[in-house]
């Protein structure tokens, strides 16, 4: 050991010591653990619980255990730790072999914990083989893998234990399936004996996940006992497995379960949950009150209806039942007791236990201190990285000997379980399909992210070497769609329909998404409401096509497509909101709430459902309510602007008893002239200049007849809707934004808007005059179609926590200019220069005067 | 599924066919019911 560390070791013993437990529990959920609870079946993790918090821990995509479980142990995310899939490539031996931690290239926990001089003990991290040279024991995941014959000689897989000197002490607490009796398969299957002949299997599996993981909990509480550490990692993954194995049997019985497997099976996977509380008992017992302990979970796992009876033929298809919500429950010294964390991610643990630790989190980790566990806040210490800091962190540095042996018991069971297709016969074929996984799950990992370019650019590549190109193609039209390149997405598809026949109905959905982007409103409506009328409709599709009837703003259908979501799966909390958001577009509060209600009951981690229930709670003005519900959304998603400005307003509005002229804000302010073409807006952005604002202008559009004075514009706003990048120049200043535009205003400013309001008729005289199309015949729907987008306008305008408006009628304006002025100066809160502001209006220009009679 | 391991092993027998309990405990459980087995094998054989 280095002299440096051994320093550090002194240093910290003279310390309190803080130590630390965390157990994985893969796939995990509170769906199935809420009912056992209720029946007091894990007593253990009830304890647990009462003396501490519990919450929702969200996973990350794609929901992959081995990337996952290194973004617990990193606190970052898969592109930034290197552990992009369940297999790798030894480029050494050429074949490809099971993951292991020669792919991480960030440090882990442990890694840090030795640099300071800490003892870990590591048991079964997936991946943690080889077993790093840490300040502790590593028990690697191959440890239980390769299993010899019964009663043959039985040797550990290399460089599974570090250190070395252990691996006579751990090896024989390795249990072999074939030492199971009755008496350890019988609590998960009481009706093993009425087994088929053809289902044995599923014993010979059972009693593996069983003994391997009985195996990693007895060199953990071997480990606990017996030597000092400061930290214990344990990882199972009993209740993944018996999940993937035996959830289509889980209660309810699904229509397509034969009754008498059911049966059979029905109590298996409640039964691994049992067990895991069960050890969980003995490892609480082990560490102690005066421990740290969090057991949580990497995802979730579908139960409900929707459970898969059979995997698809897709590349790693049993994560398609992984859930996005694992679990977390953490408890000890200076945790509080009893209460609900919220917004917690798989990348906070990391920075949480280094910061109880006492140790700076990596400025490169992407999760944050879950400070809300924590009876007192304390300041986080912050380094910019842990990968800078010199010294010993015990990493594993040498090549890694493959072990053909142990390496294909692990393949095996990756095979086994449907992560892994078994890999082609042709080695060289195997390793260019690798390389293609892994690089899919890096883009994944980007799409993740939301950088789109970067996951673009690989899918790109992906896609001109073939392989499984009609998944990649899949996401790259997404990709376009999202980055509105409606060529580059129809070209995709055109070639995804060549690729693969067989996605009919999700090529019909892109394709209504592409023309409505092209513009082709008419047609794509044809599709969606032809899709609609379908009765194999499932709640995806609906849920997509409602999503689209919204961007039409076409609320009724956008209800009536989420209410079938709804009815498909009454328990999925986001179709419940989209109803919620469909019936506030529509004025109904009342129902809005309601579904709302029943999204946030689904998922308390919701911030945008929590937002809605505080928007439909203030229609109906109960303004107390509503601020609760939007401070609930400001707690769970602190980024959640709406909510922050929601929450001002009602703040301002208990003082002004109104929608108030001047918010205490801590958003940036934007006044915004607007209004349809031709209504005045450029008068009025003429009347503000002159009355003392400060006007953000480019005068690209020069005067001319129809503005004679200039249109006050700025070229950049006519691209809102692809880029509002540049829209902070707007700060403190006035812009003009034709009313259509308006939508396209980001939430993350005030805006002050002035909207100007003429005759529908003179706007159209006036329109049609600029376009030299004077004295011809009105166009057929212009006006009946200028007359909802101003309603929807309005609706939206109201919505909107950042809008504050006024409406100042054209008329008004060239008739008492001087009103007009101060009932602008007023709203604005400034002192302008009413002298000036009328001397611009000129009573000449009020042209195209429709006289009524 | 019931929890037969007793923390305190006070009086507890364990069962030669083993537990989950037993399982449960860990190194020690294991090793004990190991012993227990193996020794009841060993009499088996000699009989």
């Amino acid at each position: 050991m280095a002299k440096s560390t051994r320093r550090k070791i002194e240093e910290r013993q003279e310390k309190v010591k803080k130590k630390v437990l965390l157990i994985g529990w893969d796939a995990a959920d509170w769906e199935i653990i809420n009912p056992l609870l209720e029946e007091g079946k894990m007593p253990a993790l009830q304890r647990l619980i009462n003396r501490g918090v519990k919450g929702n821990l969200s996973t990350l995509n794609p929901p992959y255990s081995p990337m996952l479980w290194t973004s617990v142990a990193t606190g970052k995310t898969a592109d930034k730790h290197g552990v992009l899939g369940f297999i790798e490539i030894d480029t050494d031996q050429q074949v490809v072999r099971p993951v292991t931690v020669t792919q991480r290239k960030s440090r882990a926990l442990w890694n840090i914990f030795h640099s300071q001089g800490l003892k870990s003990n590591l048991v079964g991290w997936w991946p943690s083989h080889p077993a790093e040279p840490i300040n502790g024991v590593v028990v690697s995941d191959l440890f239980p893998k390769p299993i010899a014959k019964f009663s043959e000689p039985w040797p550990l897989a290399p460089e599974s234990i570090h250190p070395e000197s252990m691996r006579d002490e751990l090896s024989d607490l390795r249990i072999h399936p074939q030492e199971l009796t009755g008496a350890h398969i019988l609590p998960f299957i009481p009706k093993a004996a009425e087994i088929k002949e053809e289902d044995q299997k599923s014993l010979q599996v059972l009693a593996k996940i069983v003994t391997h993981n009985s195996s990693l909990h007895a060199a953990s509480t071997y480990l606990m006992e017996n030597t000092d550490w400061d930290f214990t990692g344990v990882y199972y993954d009993l209740i993944d497995h018996f999940c993937h194995a035996y959830m289509k049997f889980h209660p309810p019985k699904l229509p397509r379960v034969p009754k008498d497997k059911y049966e059979i099976f029905k109590e298996a996977v409640r039964g691994a949950y049992m067990y895991q509380d069960m050890m969980l008992e003995r490892s609480l017992e082990l560490a102690g009150e005066d421990t740290l302990v969090i057991v949580m979970s990497d995802h979730g796992y579908v139960s409900d209806n929707n459970r898969m009876l059979e995997q698809l033929d897709m590349h790693a298809s049993p994560a398609l039942e992984h859930r996005e919500f694992g679990m977390i429950v953490m408890a000890g010294p200076g945790i509080k007791k009893g209460e609900t964390i919220y917004g917690a991610s798989l990348l906070d643990i990391a920075p949480t236990l280094l910061h109880y630790i006492d140790l700076p989190i990596g400025e490169d980790m992407d999760g944050r201190v879950l400070q809300d566990a924590f009876v007192q806040m304390r300041e986080t210490k912050t380094i910019p990285s842990w990968q800078n800091v010199e010294g010993d962190f015990g990493e594993f540095k040498r090549e890694l000997k493959g072990d053909a042996f142990s390496e294909q018991a692990a393949m095996e069971q990756l095979i086994e379980l449907g992560y892994i297709d078994r890999p082609n016969v042709n080695m060289e074929k195997a390793i260019n399909e690798t390389k293609r996984d892994l690089r899919f799950n890096l883009a994944r990992v980007y799409y993740g992210k939301q950088e789109y370019d970067k996951c673009e650019e690989i899918l790109r590549e992906l896609i001109l070497e073939d392989g499984k190109i009609a998944t990649y193609l899949i996401d790259l039209i997404n990709i376009c769609l999202i980055k509105e390149n409606f060529v580059d997405a129809r070209k995709f598809l055109e070639l995804l329909r060549e690729k693969d026949k067989s996605k009919a109905s999700k090529t019909q959905l892109i394709e209504a998404k592409i023309l409505l982007g092209e513009g082709n409103v008419s047609k794509a409506r044809g599709i969606l409401n032809e899709m609609a009328t379908r009765k194999s409709m499932t709640g995806v599709i609906a849920m997509e096509l409602g999503k689209i009837f919204i961007n039409l703003e076409e609320y009724e259908k956008a209800a009536d497509q989420f209410k079938k979501a709804v009815a498909f799966k009454p328990d999925n909390a986001r179709y419940q909101h989209a109803l919620a958001k469909a019936y506030l577009k529509l004025n109904a509060p009342d129902k809005a709430i309601e579904h709302a209600l029943n999204s946030v009951e689904l998922v308390r981690y919701f911030p945008d459902a929590h937002y809605t229930v505080g928007q439909a709670l203030e229609m109906l003005g109960d303004l107390e309510s509503a601020q609760n519900a939007y401070n609930t959304a400001k707690l769970l998603q602190p980024k959640l602007k709406r909510a922050k400005m929601a929450v001002e307003n009602l703040e301002a509005k208990k003082v002004s008893g109104y929608k108030p002229f001047k918010v205490d804000s801590e958003f940036p302010e934007i006044i915004v002239v607007s209004g349809l073409p031709r209504s005045g807006t450029s008068m009025m952005m003429q009347m503000v200049s002159a009355g003392g604002l400060n006007p953000l202008t480019d005068n690209v559009r020069k005067e001319d007849e129809s503005n004679p004075k200039g249109y006050f514009e700025y070229e950049k706003t006519k691209g809102l809707h692809k880029d509002n990048s540049w829209l902070h120049e707007a700060e403190g200043k006035v812009i003009k934004v034709v009313a259509p535009l308006l939508k396209h205003l980001p939430a993350n400013f005030r805006y002050k808007v002035i909207f100007m309001t003429r005759d529908l008729d003179e706007v159209l005289a006036s329109q049609d005059k600029m376009l030299g199309r004077a004295g011809s015949k009105p166009q057929v729907g212009v006006r009946e179609s200028f007359e909802k987008e101003l309603i929807k306008l309005d609706q939206r305008m109201e919505q909107e926590p950042g809008f504050d408006v006024v409406k100042i009628v054209y008329k008004d304006v060239i008739e008492k200019p001087e009103d007009a002025a101060k009932v602008i100066a007023e709203f604005l809160g400034e002192e302008l220069d009413i002298e000036a502001m009328t001397s611009q209006v000129e009573a000449k220009l009020y042209r195209n005067r429709v006289m009524k009679f | 599924m019931k929890q037969n391991v007793n923390n305190s092993s006070k009086g507890y027998k364990i069962p030669v066919e083993g537990s989950l309990g037993l399982l449960a405990y860990g190194d020690k459980g294991l090793r004990a019911w190991r012993k227990v087995r193996d020794e009841k094998s060993k009499k088996d054989k000699k009989k």
